[in-house]
């Protein structure tokens, strides 16, 4: 396997840009890192940042060095991601209406019918706005070469962007030093981009939509993040069970009686969000809302039916999906992916296994991959009757040897570890807003590259910088005066203090006193 | 009751608030230095020490955090309004709740101890607060509602008011565009509460807020009208000691909420006087009545 590039040392040499950073951090020395370490698992736990994981709540692990991308390179992968998502929002308004793309022969038809995720349900909820897509988390690696691919697309509940911003104030809590003098590009402005673009979403003649988070409960993995995002978008959490139909319109029940719900951001999977519709057995959901959404009287976010957009099955075709919706090239590529649905692609995946990564198209989190170069000889053999018997379950790709970053270790020493990066995007209709930054994912286990954090990856915070010539000048012109700054009204009235109760000469009184009362007495 | 333990009630009332609001600030204001590069170290600097009426004396952001945690002799730092508070609690252990002597024993005592480190300030800032608030737990559950506790509400309220003010005149938005605004509400630990209300989030309209919110309980408009019930309920007939107070939270009450950003200025500077002269009548009439002699100081 080809050797990974890494991100502070590309070239094999250390990028000078970032050598403040390494030094400021490697002069804590290891026993200095080791009690960061300490100072920040406190820190996450009393906060309450944590992800749930097989029931158990834990702090989800962020790196204390950085990851840092810069400004060059985020437009590229900004103007990306908002190619990619323009063009998967057409591809969804066209299958789930006059389907030009199937008809025309660019997609196989079998392919996208057979998909888990294409719902007829699906069919004729036409979102206000014509978004369907409202936020997207695209997966990007960075192979051998250092070029950024795109290994999936999320478009249903893509989560992790609680712990962007999270991360970057955890990183200024714990490892000031790190922050030296870089320009780092806020990422605070996320939750209100996100409520704007709900908002955009409503339901038509609405003009002061209600909008609210349907979450599944405190018991599922992102909890944390869905009431981070209500508490910071000043909206509703809420649960199935708090939400009814009626009449054709969704409400909550509040103390004051039903009150309408126009946009829901739900984070509930789509076959647990109606059971009239989906599995009814599901106790999370809200019977009747996927009619409510067909009446155009709530809009759901993301819409119903995305996942036949991040499809992995599908994900082969995007390049051609964006050459036929924008007749654009793709400004980010895709990884080599095989479909195992032709036969002799299948026969050649299955002599050379030892060599892929075998991921089940409909899956999620890491879980059911086999990555050839790490799996026994049994596992193979497994997986290369399973994906005979199934091709359109599975896809192939062939083994990237993901970026790896400097990482801190539990016992204090620097080593490289492999990484991925989530932006995040938000579609309001009429602009895509990419979050300057984004989830970089660590796989911490040496040599591993599961980065998610279902399997035990942490998190770093990840830095866009500031362009240079966009540096914000210094706003006094002579930075050796003390500034006069802006009139500080107040600064004229001095603060009060109150008397001093404990006044030397009443102290000294006192205490003689006491020693007179007392001698002892005959 | 006693004017010397109207007058430690009072004074412990303003000290815990204000160790509480400058920790707060101190740690917000970190943040903001180490995420911020916009502008330069001294101007981030010399920002926080004007805004807490400081000498300038801090010249990077490791002397501001040793400066504004401060020592126990002076009272506008952290260190120095935990010891007064503590100080005028001393004077008055008869009169006050065991558990609260208790609180902010353990209060003093750690704040003593654990110096932050000018580099990492953030834990000791974080426990200093959270330690804080139990001292308020235990006032608000267990101390009983006569004069003594007019009294401390009135001081801290008046605490509040005056720094809420000055945290609205202070300027942040404007030295910084992007992330001054939440800084400022995140200062009063007001974020989610603005954002429940009211996007998007401007500079103005934080302000705004922080002027004239009526549910918020650090808001000028809110420390206004607690400030003048506790004076209310100290001395019904006689209103010449509450009416600079009622007349702020009247003009709060019935302003324009789209004043212009002068305007808010002009009402924050204005709050700022009052809490001033609110605390002189306050002293002139139960303090120190006309005619006391003092002995010492």
């Amino acid at each position: 396997m080809k050797s990974a590039f890494d991100e502070f040392f590309p070239f094999e040499t250390v990028d000078t840009n970032l050598l403040p950073l390494l030094t400021n951090l490697l002069n804590l020395g290891s026993a200095g890192l080791i009690e960061r370490g300490k100072i920040r698992d406190t820190y996450l736990s009393t906060q309450g940042i944590t992800f749930t994981l097989s029931g158990k709540e834990r702090p989800l692990s962020v790196d204390l060095i950085p990851r840092v991308i810069n400004a060059h390179e985020w437009n590229t992968i900004s103007a990306g991601v908002k190619q990619r998502i323009r063009a998967l929002e057409a591809f969804l308004a066209d299958v789930y209406g006059p389907q030009t793309i199937i008809n025309e022969g660019i997609i196989p038809r079998q392919l996208v019918t057979s998909s888990e995720h294409f719902l007829r349900e699906a069919y004729g909820i036409n979102p206000a706005n014509g978004v369907r897509i409202h936020v997207a988390g695209i997966d990007l690696i960075r192979d051998e070469s250092g070029t950024l691919r795109v290994l999936e697309d999320n478009l249903r509940c893509p989560s992790g962007v609680s712990y962007v911003l999270e991360n970057r104030r955890t990183l200024a809590h714990v490892v000031p030093e790190v922050f030296g003098n870089f320009h780092v590009r806020s990422v605070e402005e996320y939750p209100e981009q996100l409520l704007r673009a709900l908002r955009a979403s409503a339901p038509e003649g609405v003009s002061d939509p209600i909008v609210a988070i349907l979450t599944p409960g405190i018991h599922n993995s992102a909890h944390f993040e869905h009431a981070f995002l209500a508490r910071r978008m000043g909206i509703e959490l809420v649960e199935g069970r708090d939400l009814f139909c009626k009449g054709g319109y969704l409400y909550m029940r509040t103390t004051s009686g039903p009150q309408p719900v126009h946009v829901l951001y739900r984070r509930i999977d789509d076959e647990y969000l109606d059971p009239m519709q989906f599995r009814p057995d599901s106790i999370l959901g809200v019977p009747g809302i996927l009619n409510v959404a067909r009446a155009g009287n709530v809009t759901l976010a993301n819409a119903v039916g995305n996942g036949v957009a991040d499809d992995k099955a599908i994900y082969p075709y995007v390049p051609r999906i964006i050459k036929y919706y924008l007749d654009e090239e793709p400004i980010l590529p895709n990884v080599e992916t095989y479909d195992l649905q032709i036969p002799d692609v299948l026969n050649h995946v299955q002599k050379n296994l030892a060599e892929m990564v075998i991921k089940p198209v409909a899956g999620s989190g890491g879980y059911g991959l086999v990555i050839g170069p790490s799996a026994t000889t049994e596992q193979l053999k497994e997986i290369s009757q399973v994906i005979a018997d199934n091709p359109r379950g599975w896809i192939a790709q062939p083994v990237v040897n993901l970026s790896t970053c400097p990482t801190v270790l539990s016992d204090g020493e620097v080593a490289p570890r492999h990484i991925d990066l989530r932006p995040f995007a938000v579609n309001d209709g009429k602009d895509i807003w990419v979050l300057p930054g984004g989830l970089t994912r660590v796989a911490l286990v040496e040599g591993s590259l599961v980065v998610n954090s279902s399997q035990g990856g942490g998190s770093k915070d990840t830095w866009v910088l500031q362009p240079k010539s966009e540096k914000i000048v210094v706003s006094n012109e002579n930075a050796s005066e003390v500034p006069s700054g802006p009139s500080i009204a107040g600064s004229v009235t001095a603060r009060e203090t109150g008397p001093e109760v404990l006044t030397n000469a009443r102290l000294q009184q006192q205490e003689e006193q006491q020693q007179q009362d007392g001698r002892p007495t005959c | 009751m006693l004017s010397r333990l109207a007058e430690s009630f009072f004074w412990m009332g303003r000290y815990l608030e204000r160790c509480e609001a400058t920790a707060r600030l101190l740690l917000e204001h970190h943040q903001l230095t180490v995420q911020q590069h916009s502008v330069s170290e001294i101007e981030a600097v010399t920002f926080l020490t004007k805004l807490l009426v400081l000498e300038p004396e801090a010249k990077n952001v490791e002397e501001l955090i040793a400066q504004v945690y401060g020592t126990e002799s002076h009272a506008s730092t952290i260190l120095g309004a935990l010891s007064a508070t503590r100080n005028n609690a001393r004077t008055i252990r008869d009169a006050i709740p065991g558990d609260l002597y208790e609180a902010l024993n353990s209060a003093y005592f750690a704040g003593l101890a654990e110096n932050p480190n000018p580099r990492l300030p953030g834990t000791v800032l974080r426990s200093q607060i959270q330690r804080l608030a139990v001292i308020n737990g235990v006032l608000e559950w267990i101390a009983p509602r006569d004069q003594s506790f007019d009294f401390l509400q009135l001081g801290r309220s008046l605490e509040r008011l005056d720094l809420t003010a000055r945290l609205v005149a202070a300027g942040y938005e404007s030295i910084w565009p992007d992330q001054g605004p939440a800084t400022m509400l995140r200062s009063v630990d007001a974020l989610g509460t603005f954002v429940r209300g009211q996007i998007p989030l401007t500079g103005k309209r934080a302000k705004g807020f922080l002027i004239g919110d009526r549910i918020f309980p650090r808001s000028i408009y809110f420390c206004a009208q607690t400030a003048e019930h506790s004076l209310r309920r100290l001395k019904e007939r006689d209103d010449s000691i509450y009416r600079d107070i009622a007349l702020l939270r009247s003009e709060l009450e019935f302003a324009d909420p789209n004043a212009s950003e002068s305007s808010q200025i002009r009402i924050a500077t204005r709050a700022t006087e009052v809490a001033a002269s609110t605390s002189a009548h306050v002293s002139a009439e139960f303090f120190r009545p006309a005619g006391s002699i003092i002995w010492s100081n």
